[in-house]
């Protein structure tokens, strides 16, 4: 396997798309810190590096979505993969590498990200307030969560033998699963009484006695929607991304059990596929 | 005789499609085999098949006499090329990329053999051009290059001359047999261009409907292609009397046309017609070919 890893990190190396993809994140992430510190000067808001240093968190999904089926769906849309095959390589090496190159490309953009908070952020607004465990756990976690990104487009793109419609597969995959993400949090935040508003006698508006929400999640339901939210990939995008995460290490877990599950599939059912 | 590839029994459905039927084949060491059959036959499937695109449904076949269900055909796979179909090449890098790029999957310490490989192919010129910007002759060259780089002993080419122009099937001719010739690579080659076939094979394998038809050498096929006289006569009957009465072999193809298999004396044979009152209208000497052997042999049926 070795021998592919070499191979794909030295066409990652000559890709155009590779480069543009790790500049986007790069400008992606002064262009976060920018933005904060124009409220800040604009709204007078207190802002701290927090709030931008893991939003790469949030778009790791939409940004893998299209790289992974464009750069590895040449393989099958080039048929470059039967070089591979036919030269003695296993599908299943052939499988790993690919998932391996995945993961270290979206660590550089994410790297590239981080590297721009770094470069612009701390002379606009200031360093980290997050305690060092903090920003540690989310960090790994982010980077789980990524794998776990990895593991599902690298099963559809292997399975899929035209890159157009893996990238399409992928893209509408994570629109979706971010709806679906956006959504449990949202029946999650909700408040579990709500406070209507009363006229009085002599027409002064107050406060109503809070009501129980008819839309709180309690018992089986709530833990339901919270360990989907936990486990889809874009719910823990959310959670990184807003440093807004209370079990880190359920969180990992989960998303290894995601990246190990999607890996399972994909590379039994690419060792069964009949290529062209 | 030492066979590079053997198949026995290989079969290949996709649903209730039989694409190979318990295909039985044999490719000696050191040929040119020439794999013709017409569209859908199962040419390109036999080739997915040896090069481990697919797996057979069922039968086996064996790589330099290691079988298809050893673990040791991966090991073996690394003595073979191919170019299956179109060239497998990555379109958005140079010729030499993409070479560089085959010698890591092989994991070739040194990129030191590019250069020859690019000059065996005639691509030595092409510098920073990336191979979507290439001709299909180039193209279908790379190909043939990639497939070269791990030094191969058995070359798969699918249909390689499909769609080039008059020089790029020369040169894709020329290329084959230095191969062959210089290196002693042992060549499958798929091909409906059979006059173009012709001047290369070494072997012949014929395959119909999932099945190997008929499998020859080009001396056998050479021999079994008999030369022959038609003449076109006003009495095929007065015809076969005299052909008859000569010791001749021949063969009526209608009231007025025969082929004669023997070499005659045109004088001899119209003045033993005219005094039965024939005529002997014209005499033709014909050459069966390879394409009229395998209508023959495959018959003319429509194609898919």
């Amino acid at each position: 396997m070795t021998k592919l890893l070499g191979a794909n990190f030295l066409r990652l190396k000559k890709s155009a798309l590779f480069w543009g993809t790790l500049a986007l994140s790069f400008g992606f992430g002064a262009f976060m810190c920018v933005t904060r510190f124009r409220e800040h000067l604009d709204y007078g808001f207190a802002v701290s590096l927090d709030s931008v240093f893991f939003g790469f968190a949030m778009v790791a999904g939409i940004v893998t979505a299209p790289f992974i089926p464009l750069f590895f769906g040449t393989e099958h849309s080039d048929g470059a993969i039967r070089n591979k095959l036919t030269v003695g390589h296993s599908r299943i090496a052939v499988y790993f590498a690919n998932l391996i190159t995945s993961f270290a490309a979206a660590v550089a953009f994410f790297a590239a990200y981080l590297l721009a908070c770094a470069a612009v952020g701390i002379p606009l607004i200031g360093a980290l307030d997050l305690p060092a465990s903090a920003t540690a756990a989310a960090l790994g976690g982010s980077l789980v969560m990524t794998a776990a990104f990895c593991a599902i487009f690298t099963c559809a793109t292997m399975n899929c033998s035209k890159k157009a419609v893996s990238a399409v597969v992928c893209l509408l995959g994570v629109f979706t699963l971010l709806l679906a993400a956006v959504y449990l949090n949202g029946r999650l935040d909700a408040p579990e009484f709500i406070t209507g508003y009363e006229m009085s006698i002599n027409g002064q508006v107050v406060n109503a006695k809070p009501e129980p929400n008819p839309a709180y999640l309690t018992g089986m339901k709530r833990e339901v929607c919270q360990f989907l939210y936990d486990l889809l990939p874009t719910g823990q995008s959310i959670q990184y991304s807003n440093v807004n995460f209370t079990d880190p290490v359920r969180l990992m877990e989960l998303a290894a059990a995601v990246c190990a599950a999607f890996t399972g599939a994909g590379a039994m059912l690419f060792w069964r596929k009949d290529l062209k | 005789m030492e066979y590079v590839l053997v198949t026995q029994g290989l079969s290949k459905h996709y649903k209730d499609f039989k694409a190979l039927d318990n295909l039985t084949m044999r490719v000696p060491k050191g040929s040119i085999y020439g794999f013709v059959g017409r569209n859908g036959a199962g040419k390109t499937t036999l080739i997915r098949l040896i090069c481990g695109l697919q797996a057979p449904t069922s039968g086996a076949y064996a790589l330099y006499g290691v079988d298809s269900a050893q673990r040791d055909i991966a090991k073996v796979r690394r003595r073979m090329g191919a170019v299956v179909e179109t060239p497998s090449i990555y379109l958005d890098l140079s010729a030499e990329d993409n070479l560089k790029e085959q010698f890591r999957v092989l994991g070739v310490p040194s990129d030191g053999g590019i250069p020859e490989l690019l000059k065996l192919v005639g691509l030595e010129g092409t510098g920073r051009k990336k191979a979507r910007n290439f001709s299909l002759g180039m193209k279908q060259r790379l190909g043939i290059a990639v497939a070269l780089a791990g030094d191969p002993d058995f070359l798969v080419l699918d249909e390689p001359v499909n769609g080039l122009d008059p020089q790029g099937i020369i040169d894709i001719r020329e290329l084959i047999l230095k191969l062959n010739r210089e290196r002693r690579i042992t060549v499958l080659i798929s091909s409906h261009i059979l006059d173009e076939l012709a001047k290369l094979a070494t072997h012949y394998g014929f395959i119909d409907g999932g099945r190997i038809v008929k499998e020859l050498s080009a001396r056998e096929l050479e021999a079994a292609c008999r030369k022959c006289l038609r003449v076109e006569v006003t009495d095929t009957r007065t015809l076969a009397r005299a052909l008859d009465a000569m010791g001749v072999d021949y063969k009526i193809l209608s009231d007025g046309q025969a082929d004669v298999f023997a070499q005659v004396n045109i004088s001899q044979l119209s003045k033993a017609l005219d005094a039965e009152g024939c005529e002997l209208l014209s005499a033709q000497e014909r050459d069966e070919s390879l394409e009229s052997y395998f209508v023959n042999l495959v018959g003319g049926g429509s194609h898919d």
